[in-house]
């Protein structure tokens, strides 16, 4: 165990060493940067896509992959903004969307593990649908404005709170408890867990399920952000929410990786769109950057790995 | 053997499914379209392809179509791309409804160049193609109706803007996608009308939102942080202004940056209410596309826009000889907002 | 007929068939000639593009930056032709030596710095997509000479020229996959590579072949539709990859590898194809369409597991 944790802290350390760069640059080019309001939207941005990324990182160690979150993201925060709109209380939207997310996971579960359907097809299927879904529910219109007294959710400290809690939550799950390291094992090599007695089934159940909780915690923050939840909100966000995991350090093959990772994958992600935007960078340049950035921190980890060997 | 079984078995139920799930589609055309109280026109098709759908602002345009073409009795459809600024997929929409044989197609082109080909291939078809909300100036379309002058407004949100910034400070400019002619030219007027006041200063780059509400709030946060002592937003896009208020709302500066723009009174009544946002400039999508439907369909019938012609309900419509028909709009304040239901 | 019911294919002929018969009753000018060459005029992109994918994900990998490949490509064609000036068709075989690059740096991306295909591939889709928007100046580009935009109208007979490209590089594909010593070693590797490697192949030179290969299909694909838009959109190919992997997967290639089929895959082109259309037709909302992917989707991987769960329950009686 002490191995694994030593083993672990050197793993994120470029992460964290790039992180902490491009942070310093921008403090010290773009004062403004380091606004509090800056800093505050900013880590708006980061527990978003850092709570998809706790629930991500979980099925990628799983040695599987999870396409739908976005999808599933809108699909709660719709659910709850309509019972918001028609005036249910906002801890009852706030529940239903956390159920809706739920559901949603378990119905990838049920594909993946039940019908036996890989997973980048089943999620590939349950986005297009969930997506459809979504903005027929919402008749392709807007639903809002939220009530104020739940706009505070999304503002201020609140989003960070609640990505500390989350990634420390499951950060304790994956490392001590033992579910946590089955979810290790399965993707390390799953027949061997299967012969040991232990159900793979329930693991990946288990992972997906919470993975779209995970994404409705998400929603709930963004549709406060935006005061309204849209059909086409968070269009795209799986790409990047998988990017972070890929740049937080943790294996698409499954097997290995971090939670805390992840969060700095994210964070790299955020501070680095916010630094393109604050020095003016124009909107073509953003997306070769991100793909550099996932490609450096990637061979990063290749390259870790062979000096290893 | 059995697994032939399993296979027929599996697209016996699929064709089953199919046919009954066609079916019920059949008993519900109908409905939709209502009988009419004029002579019937039915038969009669038409489709609207615009740049996106599921905004505040589709939705309305959406809504003026359907009134219309219930009034008319003909068949009339809303379609455009999930997704902002995607020229590929519009430009398969309006294939596809050529191929379904329609008598007109009205378009508002995410991409005025790329969409020339496509009205070429439908109007060689006999399939008459009709520009709305955003133009394709140069393709073979035949008339193109907007509600003011694409310029023109932009000037007006500038001069807006001036009045309330006292003619001096930064002002950033939101639109939508970069290649949205109607957007272009917008952005265009706001530049024309600035070199009026010579202490205002154009924040660059421009901030494009690609009609993405949770973009357009980012943008507008980012900056704000860039620029902190930023006077104004002036948002060509109807989700820009929505977007520009959360983030003043969000860092705390609302009412301290002046925001004017084209966006629905309905997305911004409270943000008007509050101070947040100073005051819009729009039209009725909704009025513009009922005008639009009818003026389509007169046309079908032979009968030309005419200036100076007057729409019930609507006011005098101007024509000029390229084919631009002119609506008359609005200027919406906390004042008057509650006059307009769009 | 015994045998052609047992393919693999058979499942996703049934389900076309299906889908064919019902839309054809539903509106009358689905089944006409006209409305079809159109779609399949549509769909010739990705069907040229999803022969190279269906290589790939039979060697076993992924790759989703198809649709990247295709924007760079449309772009390039653009840039060269239009803009700059260039003869047009310089710029389309420059266009394809582009696509092939982008295909080649996956490959060596993957096979020797061992990175995960499907990083890799997320890494390219980001950086091509972005350079083709730096390119263009994130505008679309026209002004082709009108040989050009005549090429992307012209017709053999009825059938458009991008059909019979697509048509003519699919049999070329069928014909390599089954028939030669490359085709074979594809489905070795894709089954196993540690077998393949120990019968003399060389995994990396197949590796490398799929996804260069994928790259210059793609590049292709971007020629055909800037002839066809008669101009070059940044945002071309957008989306490509989700569809053409769901074509790939409904033609019955396995994601581990090992097993597919160009002829599936063109007939889960032709099923997408018509469902789009098929809904257009009927005045059925986009919506539905994505919908009717997704749930077809897992149809068709739920069909194939269960044709495999009962041939191994005849296997053990």
């Amino acid at each position: 165990m002490k191995s694994e944790r030593a083993h672990s802290s050197i793993r994120e350390l470029p992460a964290l060493v790039f992180l902490g760069l491009i942070a310093a640059c921008l403090w010290i080019f773009q004062p403004n940067f380091g606004s509090m309001t800056n800093l505050l939207t900013t880590a708006r941005e980061i527990a978003v896509v850092g709570i998809m990324g706790v629930g991500m990182t979980m099925v990628i160690l799983t040695a599987g992959i999870d396409l739908s979150v976005a999808s599933i993201l809108a699909f709660a925060a719709a659910v709850m903004g309509r019972m918001m709109v028609g005036g249910s209380s906002i801890w009852l939207s706030v529940l239903a969307a956390l159920g809706v997310g739920t559901v949603c996971g378990a119905g990838n579960a049920v594909l993946i593990t039940r019908l036996r359907i890989p997973p980048i097809i089943a999620t590939l299927g349950t986005m297009g649908i969930l997506r459809a879904g979504v903005t027929l529910y919402t008749g392709a219109a807007w639903i809002g404005p939220l009530p104020n007294s739940f706009a505070v959710v999304g503002t201020g400290y609140r989003p960070i709170i609640v990505l500390t809690l989350v990634a420390a939550g499951f950060g304790i799950l994956l490392s001590r408890v033992a579910t946590g390291r089955y979810v290790y094992a399965t993707g390390g090599n799953e027949e061997a867990v299967r012969l040991s007695g232990i159900s793979v089934s329930r693991t990946k159940v288990v992972v997906y399920t919470l993975n779209g909780l995970l994404a409705a915690v998400a929603g709930i923050i963004m549709a406060s952000s935006m005061s309204s939840a849209q059909a086409n909100m968070a269009m795209g966000y799986e790409l990047n929410v998988i990017a972070a995991v890929v740049i937080g350090g943790t294996s698409i093959a499954g097997g290995q990786g971090s939670v805390l990772g992840t969060i700095i994958g994210a964070a790299i992600m955020a501070v680095l769109y916010n630094a393109l935007i604050l020095l003016g960078v124009p909107i073509y340049w953003h997306k070769v950057i991100t793909g550099g950035v996932i490609l450096t921190a990637v061979l990063f980890d290749r390259i870790r790995l062979f000096e290893r060997k | 053997m059995r697994t032939k079984y399993a296979i027929y078995a599996i697209s016996i139920i699929l064709l089953i499914s199919f046919g009954l799930s066609g079916c019920t589609r059949r008993v519900e055309k109908p409905a939709q379209t209502t009988t009419p109280a004029q002579p019937a026109k039915s038969g009669r098709k038409i489709a609207f392809v615009m740049k996106l759908i599921g905004i505040p602002y589709t939705n309305a345009c959406e809504r003026g179509m359907k009134k219309a073409a219930d009034e008319l009795g003909i068949d009339a459809v809303f379609l455009g791309p999930p997704t902002g600024g995607d020229t590929i997929k519009q430009i398969d929409i309006i294939e596809d409804q050529i191929s379904r044989g329609v008598d007109a197609i009205i378009i508002s082109p995410n991409d005025d160049q790329a969409v020339k080909p496509v009205i070429q291939k439908a109007m060689s078809k006999g399939v008459k193609v009709f520009t709305w909300d955003s133009d394709a100036p140069e393709s073979k379309r035949i008339f193109y109706v907007a509600a003011a002058d694409d310029v023109g407004i932009g000037t007006e949100v500038i001069d807006r803007v001036a009045k309330d910034i006292g003619g001096k400070g930064k002002v950033a400019v939101m639109t939508g996608s970069p290649n949205a002619l109607n957007l272009n030219l917008h952005v265009q007027g706001v530049e024309q009308g600035v070199k009026k006041y010579p202490g205002i200063k154009l924040v660059k780059p421009y901030l494009f939102n690609d009609d993405d509400p949770q973009k357009a709030i980012q943008l507008a946060i980012t900056t704000l942080q860039a620029n902190p002592d930023l006077a104004a937003f002036a948002c060509v896009n109807s989700p820009g202004v929505p977007g520009a208020a959360r983030a003043l709302i969000q860092t705390g500066k609302e009412g301290k940056v002046v925001v004017w723009g084209l966006s629905l009174p309905s997305e911004n009544r409270d943000y008007l209410k509050q101070g947040v946002v100073n005051g819009l400039t729009l039209w009725d999508p909704a009025k513009l596309t009922y005008v639009t439907t009818k003026l389509v369909n007169d046309y079908l019938d032979g009968k030309k826009p005419v200036n100076g012609m007057e729409i019930p309900g609507i006011g005098k419509l101007k024509v000029s000889p390229t084919g631009v028909i002119i609506m008359p709009g609005a200027i919406i304040t906390k004042e008057n907002v509650d006059q307009f239901d769009f | 007929m015994k045998a052609i019911l047992k393919a693999k294919e058979s499942a996703i002929l049934i389900l076309f068939a299906a889908v064919f018969i019902c839309f054809a009753q539903l509106s009358e000018r689905f089944a006409t000639p006209d409305n079809l060459f159109n779609v399949a005029r549509q769909y010739s992109e990705l069907a040229v593009v999803s022969i190279g994918l269906t290589m790939v994900i039979i060697t076993g990998g992924i790759d989703i930056s198809v649709g990247s490949m295709v924007g760079i490509s449309s772009i390039l064609v653009g840039v060269l032709g239009a803009k700059m000036g260039l003869n047009v068709w310089l710029a389309c075989l420059l266009a394809m030596v582009g696509g092939l690059a982008c295909g080649l740096i996956n490959g060596l991306v993957i096979t020797k710095l061992r990175v995960q295909p499907i990083v890799a591939t997320l890494a390219m889709l980001s950086a091509a997509r972005g350079l083709a928007w730096i390119l263009s100046g994130a505008r679309s580009l026209s002004g082709f000479p009108d040989s050009f935009v005549a090429l992307g109208q012209t017709a053999i007979g009825p059938m458009p020229l991008s059909v019979v490209v697509a048509l003519v590089l699919v049999t070329l594909g069928i014909v390599v996959l089954r028939y030669t010593a490359l085709g074979r070693a594809i489905y070795a590797v894709g089954s196993s590579e540690e077998a393949a490697r120990l019968s003399g192949v060389s995994v990396f030179r197949i590796k490398l072949f799929a996804y260069a290969v994928t790259g210059l299909l793609c590049g292709l694909g971007g020629v055909i539709m800037a002839a066809r838009l008669a101009s070059s959109v940044p945002d071309a190919g957008s989306g490509f990859e989700f569809e053409a992997i769901t074509a790939v997967v409904m033609g019955g290639s396995s994601l581990k590898g090992g097993e597919g089929s160009i002829i599936g895959t063109i007939i889960g082109v032709a099923v997408m194809g018509i469902i789009r259309n098929g809904l257009n037709l009927i005045g059925v909302p986009n919506i539905w369409q994505v919908l009717f992917l997704g749930v077809m989707l897992i149809l068709a991987v739920l069909g194939d597991n269960l044709r495999t769960w009962i041939r191994a329950r005849q296997v053990t009686g």
